[in-house]
């Protein structure tokens, strides 16, 4: 149990002089033999701008794609070649390198292929993403490195959802007439509202991540459900598929990480808004009005029919949920719609189908809810280190062939002849594109303040699990409702609110 | 000799100044103006003496994270010590006591993060271990989905992770104790009660209070495991202290009540401290 008290051992210097010395020559030894077998960097020049061809050939006869799940046997689908062709120009190209911060979105494998792909095409440029945690980091980092006027990054990954407008109207964005004077916008392109300053643009988009419906389409045909049009429509499918025996949950909403989107979804297909007219300045909140309550009981409604413990679903979860066949019907970013069909993720490829993000009913204004709120742009950073390759490679994320190689990795392009491409919306494989195509013509954006960024995360999040919680949305909503005013006074903006009775 | 000591004392001191003092003035002094994010911009407004204070220890969420705080240090050091404690003195009378340590110090090495995102699988609903357990069982926990059940998760992970720190200061300090007052107490018949009441506790005392001492420091400095686990949720059920001076900070981008809350658990750290200083010293 108890030793006896010892005499203190005397400590023979001349170890710990030799250990030491042993540890430095094996990491100086170590370091020599790194650096002296480091494979040489391979430097292949060739200056090229590829350009693509594709050829594909399919036995589907119908030009709508087919909700059933059998793969068509006879269809013949070829990968689109690529021919690269060789050109000279005169125009020297930006070089060096330049650092862009990132998440691990479900559309980064996709972004990595544009950065080699235009490494390739500018050998002397590289573009090195900055690793972060999550998206409310990506948007932390990025404010902290604005407002220190740092140079950390030479590129802003903008999303509205996650500090855009605070970004860009604070000033920490470039525009884009500053980088390229003669830039005029491409009428193939689609530009957010949300990265205007002055009414000049300062951030060209990199992708179209908003939100489509995805559903068993299996499932559907077997109980003799039509795809989902309208909130009613995804109610009475979850309430009619909906068996935990299985199990198979009838909706899988996010509601444990950042952010949550859906909801915002829910609240403008009811025609509902946060502000009475945020252009307008005028900022009376409204957002627990009656198209904020519609909006509310829907999501309510939705979680009778959630897996158990809504609270800890993260946005991989309903991958997983989706994925693994426990899932009938959810609402998340386009982007995840490749996960869906990969047989090494998926144990039910091709069997999800994709909708617009449903309307609402039975109020004014009602329309197809599809937000740009999970969308990307890139902008300079007003503090960049390199500006002109910057430029250049946020220009070369809006070209044809790095929207093409977005749109074949399963991201939303945001060309508008790239999501119209008939190789592509033909190819079952990219059945996703044809909804998202449909879904751009319905896109709307929320109020382009920077404020909006702390009112969707974290007011609107604790708003979503306070539903999730108390499953009281007149509460909840009156509640949203204070916090924002509480939060917007204190930003010395003149509003009010009135609780909804 | 002595010239060279003098060197290395006003060496480190410069560097303590630097890296203490300074950082602390500019926290003491960002809690007495208004700084945060306006429009984009970084806004920096004078305001009346004390007047963040107010604002902070009026806010509803102030309140509930530093009473979380102080439930969640409290509770966790409350069951490692004893945990702890018993522990040491069973591996103590153990024939494998390298065995024993060996597996306790797995714990304490595994990076907080590894050791959430373990947890958050274990408790994860329908196929987290736990979950699937308590389902047979005939009933299941809300671990993640209950206010009051993700404040007990973040107790039990927290002790789970540190316990065996607790266990390695207080072994060490039993395993050097003398044997004499222990065979005394043998000779005269005394119970193992007895002894463990009258001997080892009052001789253990200064051994359990730097334990305790350690803990409570760390266990308010906690951040990883709950952030991970939870995300200081749900609805701000789990967030400590700690995690709401890093949400107020790159979250509400509220610059100044991040500082009245770092404040107020620098002073809440050192009270603690001057307790346990005082314990060693009686």
């Amino acid at each position: 149990m108890n030793n006896m008290s010892q005499e203190p051992k005397k400590v023979d210097r001349r170890k710990f002089i030799y250990a030491g010395l042993g540890a430095a020559i094996i990491i100086v030894g170590g370091a020599a033999i790194y650096f002296a077998t480091k494979p040489p960097e391979v430097t292949t020049i060739t200056s090229t701008i590829s350009t693509t061809t594709t050829t594909t050939t399919t036995s589907i006869s119908s030009t709508t794609i087919p909700t059933t799940t059998t793969v068509p046997t006879t269809t013949t689908v070829t990968q689109p070649t690529t021919t690269v062709t060789t050109i000279t120009t005169s125009v020297a190209k930006p070089k060096g390198e330049i650092t862009v911060p990132l998440h691990k979105p479900p559309w980064l494998t996709g972004f990595q292929s544009v950065i080699s792909q235009y490494e390739k095409a500018n050998e002397d440029a590289k573009v090195s993403l900055s690793s972060v945690a999550n998206i409310t980091e990506l948007r932390d980092k990025q404010v902290a490195d604005a407002i220190n006027k740092t140079g950390l990054y030479d590129l802003y990954m903008l999303n509205q959802g996650m500090g855009a407008s605070l970004l860009v109207l604070g000033g920490h964005t470039r525009k884009i007439r500053e980088s390229d004077a003669s830039y005029e916008k491409d009428p193939n392109l689609i530009y957010y509202g949300w990265t205007y300053r002055d009414n000049e643009l300062t951030a060209l988009p990199l992708n179209a991540n908003n939100d489509l419906l995805y559903y068993r389409g299996d499932l559907f045909d077997e109980k003799g459900l039509k795809k989902p049009d309208t909130w009613d429509d995804v109610v009475n499918a979850a309430k009619t598929l909906h068996d935990p025996s299985k199990p198979v949950y009838g909706f899988i909403p996010r509601v444990a990480d950042d952010p949550c989107y859906e909801w915002w979804h829910m609240l403008v297909s009811f025609g509902g808004k946060v502000f009475v007219d945020a252009e307008k300045g005028d900022f009376t909140i409204r957002v627990n009005d009656e198209h904020g309550l519609a909006a509310t009981e829907t999501f309510a409604e939705l979680l009778k029919y959630a897996p158990p413990e809504p609270m800890a679903i993260t946005q991989s979860d309903i991958m997983a949920y989706m994925a693994t066949g426990k899932g009938a019907q959810t609402l998340t970013v386009y982007a995840n719609s490749p996960w869906m069909d990969d047989p090494t993720t998926s144990i039910i490829p091709m069997k999800i189908q994709y909708a617009t993000p449903p309307k609402g009913v039975g109020l004014p204004n009602c329309d197809y809810g599809p937000i740009d709120f999970g969308c990307f742009s890139l902008g300079v950073s007003s503090y960049a280190k390199n500006k002109e390759l910057a430029y250049d490679f946020a220009k070369f994320c809006t070209s044809y062939d790095a929207q093409l190689t977005l749109a074949m990795m399963g991201v939303g392009p945001v060309r508008k002849d790239v999501a119209s491409l008939p190789s592509l919306i033909a190819n079952p494989k990219y059945r996703a594109l044809k909804e998202q195509a449909e879904a751009l013509k319905y896109m709307k954006s929320l109020p382009h303040i920077p404020e909006l960024t702390y009112i969707h995360n974290p007011i609107g999040k604790t708003f979503v699990q306070k539903v999730v919680a108390e499953r009281n949305p007149k509460d909840a909503l009156n509640w949203f409702a204070e916090e924002i005013y509480k939060y917007l006074t204190g930003q010395g903006f003149k509003t009010s609110w009135t609780p909804l009775k | 000799m002595v010239q060279k000591k003098e060197a290395f004392a006003s060496l480190a001191s410069i560097v303590t100044l630097g890296l203490v003092v300074y950082p602390l003035f500019s926290l003491v002094n960002a809690a007495f103006y208004k700084i945060r994010i306006i429009k984009g911009e970084l806004s920096v407004e004078s305001v009346a003496p004390f007047a963040n204070f107010y604002r902070v220890f009026s806010d509803t969420l102030f309140q509930t994270s530093a009473e979380v705080t102080i439930i969640f240090s409290l509770v966790s050091v409350i069951i490692q010590i004893p945990l702890g404690l018993l522990l040491a003195i069973a591996v103590a009378n153990s024939k494998l006591k390298r065995l024993w340590i060996s597996l306790f110090i797995i714990s304490i090495i595994l990076p907080p993060v590894s050791v959430a995102l373990i947890w958050r699988f274990l408790v994860y609903p329908e196929i987290g271990l736990m979950d699937r357990l308590t389902s047979l069982l005939g009933f299941r926990i809300p671990w993640l989905g209950s206010m009051f059940w993700a404040r007990i998760l973040i107790i039990m992970v927290d002790t789970w992770h540190w316990t065996s720190f607790a266990f390695l200061i207080i072994y060490a300090g039993y395993v050097s104790l003398s044997s004499v007052p222990f065979e005394a107490a043998r000779i005269d018949g005394a119970s193992d009660i007895q002894t463990f009441r009258h001997i080892t506790l009052p001789l253990l005392r200064p051994t359990i209070v730097v334990a305790l001492f350690f803990r409570i420091i760390d266990v308010l400095q906690a951040f990883p495991e709950i952030w991970e686990l939870t995300f200081g949720g749900p609805m701000y059920a789990t967030t400590i202290l700690n995690i709401l001076v890093y949400i107020a900070t790159f979250t509400l981008t509220d610059f100044s009540y991040a500082a009245v809350v770092a404040l107020t658990l620098m002073l809440l750290t050192i009270g603690f401290v001057l307790t346990f200083n005082k314990m060693l010293k009686r």
